[in-house]
């Protein structure tokens, strides 16, 4: 990637969390050394099995969970640890928007109160208030937009509330937007124009986006590159266009033949219960994948894969991609 | 209150958390909505009018000794004289006064402590709400009652001040509890983050996001802490180790006891007292009740009268539409 | 839908308005249904059509300033509307329960999810020990893939999918006779959430329990269901066997849409396309057909009247006049 244009960029990110098993403390790591750059005007999309650690790494990016061990940079500053002062201003140049729509609104004030504060605070003196506000909810979508202005979160449904969710990160004009499943609660219609604003955002206004989404065609569909994510670790980074037909990890080769909905019920996606968590225990050594993973060899459970380079853009952590075993045709 | 006891499976009840009506005044509509806290609300007022109005109203000094004892309520003393020739009436009034002063006075205080021991570090987390929590946790585990029987004898002379910050000191920590696992939770939800992600100061997310989503409970709240005090000034009263010069409810109670009203059927000497607290102290439940009632779906009646007027309102737009 | 009485949940010309500051907003219009025990009924549409809010009303749960003006619910030939409020309690969750679409409804933010899941077998099902209670959450964790060790904690150290995973389990851990699920998989990717599909569907032919199932997505619908409905503006607009979704039918021009806007595989990429227009106001609904501004077919008499729901080949119906005409036109050959 062009290094000038780079704008945000994690070098070997960590994060962790304590968990009690019975009188057992132990800690989890759902961020487990990652690196990733987001450049300006990308759309960097990170997908991955659910408690695979996507939004802890987007709420990471985002200044709102400390990381443990590892840096972070945006416009070359490191920003790995702020102040509560220094957030703020790391805040004005990156927004989030929460997977939760059902949390992310406060329940006692109207779609127009909740976001008059954000595009007032951002807006440049050339708009009204009331013009910029009619303008983003019409480009989401809410309409009419007189009636959704008074509603109240509690009157709007899932995928409005989503939407007003949406506005409410973009009013703030950031930089960087980190989107967790900004769409998963729309229909394929109204997904489809949603992702082809923030598409047309990156476009007109430079916006970054690191799209975080369960959903693989929609990351393909909107975003430039891709990163793949199990059990808190990188599996595989890949070009969008190059994905279906490049992609070498195993899991993802998984998440593509569910996302085609290839062979509905048929054997591959039966049985086998979640390893998902004891997969993120700091004192797990292998392959996150190991577990679930068809072609896992005895090396797979005890020792972690590195990520190994596979092409431009693209590298892949696994072993069977590299020499160490025998890859087996499976 | 209701929402912190609440079970899972009330909240699945209630289906939607977010049927209750959410709003910053959502606990002063309690007062146009609803019978019970409207009744409690005027006692209140009652109350808090007689306490203001008590020189006034009171027909006599309350410690004026000159009347013959012991005389059952008559045309001159409304509600008779205790053993010592005082007026019961005038006791009464000026009683309500100093016992709404402490019982406000205290509530005061254990909110201002409530609010900074347990909402403010609440919010901003880490070692400082994690000391604050375990001091609160081994305040709620000393027994209030007896805590304050040994920090009242241990004042002796108690006066109206004395009494307010002995009875606000022991009364704090059930409510900082209360109001910090409702800010923790409150500012663990993401709506907190985002306002903070879109620039709002600390100040800001806590007196414009999370402040307005608690009113109701902290209204609860001090419902409760009032009424607390005014129990806890009572019974300390009771027991001798309150003002003993001044007049207030508990002291009423203490000096009929005392003066054997119970032996001389005097009952009028008793009465007063007691009845002053308890009805203040329903005046209070009731409101609390109106105000669950609202906040609490669970125990909102559905109005039969609105689905009616909807479908009839209903009816009449499908008719006049092109059906 | 014929009368049927073995039927477990029937809707019957149910209306639900809500009462906005704009107007009446019927956000449920004229729907009626019937669902079977052991069968899974799809309800699809677009972002604020309704599905909620007929998932509400089934429950009795509607917000307080929604109605249910007409029509009547009844899940195994029982009224909920008529019944006591310590009765409807007691039926709820234990006869007809609901994965919500919020989490936040399900999962006290203050209690360990453990905690809450255990105080569902204490309420309705006392006579359980404390071993088999834990016995039966284990069994139902790993239905959704989550170890036990989550048990302990808060809702908010749950993973966005974890706790619709968690909502689920607890959703069918009474082995209710319905169960409604609105969008219950929006956070799952592709994998588990087949895994997931599958295994209730393994389970639902087992115990019989029907299951009403939201979502927006029809390819994952037709997946899942034996019948869908697809709504839109508060009326089911077709209706028919999940096979007719996955083939070369003729649908309502909606439904095609939706057909189309479906992801798909061309060449390098997928490519989304979307239906034209912009949603509906429901306060303000359009005369005829709801759909009419949107509508690549619309003529004259789809903005004039309503078109009802009729039957076409195939047992599917439909609620579209060029459907019907179209059908016309081959009868007559
Ligand atoms: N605050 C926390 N405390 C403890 N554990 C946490 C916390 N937040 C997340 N976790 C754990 O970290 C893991 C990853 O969670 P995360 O929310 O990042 O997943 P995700 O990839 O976003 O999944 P989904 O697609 O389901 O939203 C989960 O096992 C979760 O239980
Ligand atoms: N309490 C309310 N008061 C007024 N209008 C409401 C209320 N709740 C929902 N609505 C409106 O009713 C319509 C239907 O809402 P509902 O939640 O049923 O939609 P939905 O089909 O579930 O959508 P989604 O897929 O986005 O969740 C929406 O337009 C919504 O704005
Ligand atoms: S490293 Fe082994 S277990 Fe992991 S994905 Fe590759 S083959 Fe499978
Ligand atoms: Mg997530
Ligand atoms: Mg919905």
């Amino acid at each position: 990637m062009d290094k000038t244009k780079e704008l945000l960029r994690g070098d070997n990110l960590v994060v962790q969390f304590r968990q009690t098993q019975g009188f057992r403390r132990t800690l989890i790591c759902p961020v487990n050394e990652i690196s990733l750059a987001v450049a300006a005007n990308e759309i960097l999309g990170i997908v991955g099995e659910s408690g695979s650690g996507k939004t802890t790494l987007g709420r990471a990016l985002a200044g709102m969970t400390s990381i443990v061990r590892g840096s972070l940079w945006l416009k070359g500053q490191n920003v790995s640890r702020l102040s509560r002062k220094e957030l703020r201003k790391y805040w004005s140049q990156v927004q989030m928007i929460f997977q939760d729509v059902y949390n992310s609104l406060n329940p006692i004030y109207t779609v127009e109160q909740q976001l008059s504060f954000p595009i007032q605070r951002h807006a440049t003196p050339t708009q009204s208030v009331r013009e910029e506000l009619e303008n983003l909810l019409q480009i989401t979508g809410l309409t009419p937009t007189a009636a959704v202005r008074a509603r109240l979160p509690h009157e709007l449904s899932g995928g409005q509330r989503q939407r007003v969710a949406i506005v409410r990160a973009l009013a703030a004009r950031p930089d960087l937007l980190i989107a967790d499943e900004p769409v998963s609660m729309l229909d394929v219609s109204l997904r489809a124009d949603i992702l082809q604003l923030l598409a047309r955002l990156r476009n007109d206004l430079g916006l970054a986006i690191v799209y975080i989404t369960h959903d693989l065609p929609s990351a393909v569909y909107i975003a430039d590159r891709i990163l793949v994510m199990y059990g808190g670790c990188l599996v595989e980074t890949i070009r969008a266009d190059a994905l279906i037909r490049e992609s070498r990890h195993p899991y993802t080769e998984r998440l593509l033949a569910a996302a085609r909905f290839e062979n509905p019920g048929s054997s591959p996606f039966s049985g086998g219960g979640s390893a998902n968590s004891s997969v993120l225990l700091t004192s797990y050594r292998g392959c996150p994948y190991a577990p679930r993973c068809p072609i896992a060899a005895q090396i797979c459970s005890t020792t972690r894969p590195s990520l190994i380079r596979m092409g431009r853009d693209h590298s892949a952590a696994c072993h069977a991609l590299s020499g160490s075993h025998q890859a087996q045709s499976g | 209150m209701a929402e912190m006891t609440a079970s899972p499976l009330d909240a699945k009840d209630d289906g939607p958390r977010r049927a209750p009506n959410p709003s910053r005044f959502g606990w002063l509509r309690v007062l146009k909505k609803n019978r019970k806290a409207q009744a409690g609300f005027i006692i209140f007022m009652g109350f808090i009018l007689v306490a203001v109005l008590a020189p006034e109203i009171a027909r006599y000094s309350p410690s004026n000794t000159n009347f013959p004892p012991l005389q059952p309520p008559s045309a001159q003393h409304w509600f008779g004289t205790t053993g010592l020739g005082q007026d019961v009436y005038s006791q009464f009034i000026w009683g309500t006064r100093s016992s709404l002063i402490v019982g406000f006075g205290a509530t005061l205080i254990s909110t201002l402590l409530a609010v900074a021991i347990g909402m403010y570090p609440a919010y901003w987390g880490g070692w400082l709400d994690r000391v604050m929590a375990t001091f609160t946790n081994i305040f709620l585990v000393i027994p209030g009652l007896p805590l304050m029987i040994v920090a009242a004898a241990y004042v002796h002379h108690s006066n109206t001040l004395t009494m307010m910050v002995i009875i606000g000191l022991t009364g704090w920590a059930g409510r900082a509890r209360v109001l910090r696992s409702q800010t923790l939770s409150l500012a663990r939800r993401e709506f907190v983050w985002a306002a903070r992600l879109t620039g709002a100061s600390d100040w800001r997310v806590l007196v414009h996001e999370i402040l307005p989503n608690m009113l109701s409970l902290f209204m609860a709240s001090l419902l409760y802490g009032i009424l607390g005090a005014i129990l806890a000034e009572a019974g300390l009263e009771f027991l001798g180790l309150g003002n003993l010069s001044g007049i207030s409810w508990g002291s009423l109670l203490y000096w009929a006891n005392n003066g054997g009203a119970v032996l001389d059927g005097a009952w009028w000497w008793l009465l007063p007292g007691g009845l002053g607290i308890a009805v203040f102290g329903t005046s209070l439940a009731l409101m609390n009740f109106g105000l669950d009632e609202v906040t609490n779906p669970r125990l909102r009646q559905t109005s039969l009268a609105s689905k009616d007027r909807l479908s009839r309102a209903w009816r009449a737009l499908k008719g006049e539409s092109p059906q | 839908m014929t009368e049927n009485n073995s039927a477990i949940l029937r809707i019957g010309h149910v209306s639900v308005v809500y009462e906005t500051e704009a107007g009446l907003a019927p956000a449920v219009n004229d729907v009626s249904l019937e669902l079977e025990p052991g069968r899974i009924l799809g309800l699809v549409g677009e972002s604020g059509c309704g599905k909620s809010t007929l998932a509400q009303a089934i429950m009795g749960l509607l917000p307080p300033n929604a109605s249910l003006v007409e029509g009547q619910i009844t899940v195994q030939g029982r009224d909920l509307y008529t019944m006591s409020e310590p009765a409807m309690r007691a039926f709820r969750w234990k006869n007809v329960s609901m994965v919500f679409q919020s989490a936040l409804v399900t999962l006290n933010p203050v209690i360990p999810v453990g905690k809450q899941f255990e105080e569902i077998f204490t309420v309705h099902q006392p006579a359980m020990s404390r071993a088999e209670v834990r016995r039966r959450i284990e069994e139902l964790l790993v239905l959704v893939r989550i170890h036990p060790q989550h048990l302990r904690n808060f809702s908010h150290e749950l993973s966005g999918g974890m706790r619709q995973r968690v909502a689920i389990a607890m959703a069918i851990a009474l082995d209710p006779a319905l169960i409604i699920m609105d969008e219950p998989t929006t956070a799952l990717d592709a994998v588990v959430q087949q895994e997931i599909l599958d295994e209730i569907r393994r389970i639902q032919e087992i115990k019989r329990f029907a299951v009403v199932f939201i979502s927006h997505d029809l390819r994952l619908v037709s997946y899942i269901s034996s019948e869908i409905a697809v709504m839109y503006a508060g009326k089911i607009v077709e209706y028919g066997p999940a096979q007719r979704f996955l083939s070369e039918a003729r649908h309502h021009p909606y439904t095609q849409g939706l057909l189309d806007s479906i992801p798909h595989l061309e060449g390098e990429r997928f490519t989304i396309h979307s239906v034209p227009g912009s949603p509906p106001d429901l306060v303000h609904l359009v005369s005829g057909c709801a759909f009419h501004p949107r509508c690549a077919a619309a003529h004259e008499a789809c903005l004039a009247a309503a078109p009802q729901l009729k039957g076409v080949v195939d047992s599917g119906q439909i609620a579209c006049f060029d459907i019907e005409r179209k059908q016309k036109e081959e009868a007559h050959g």
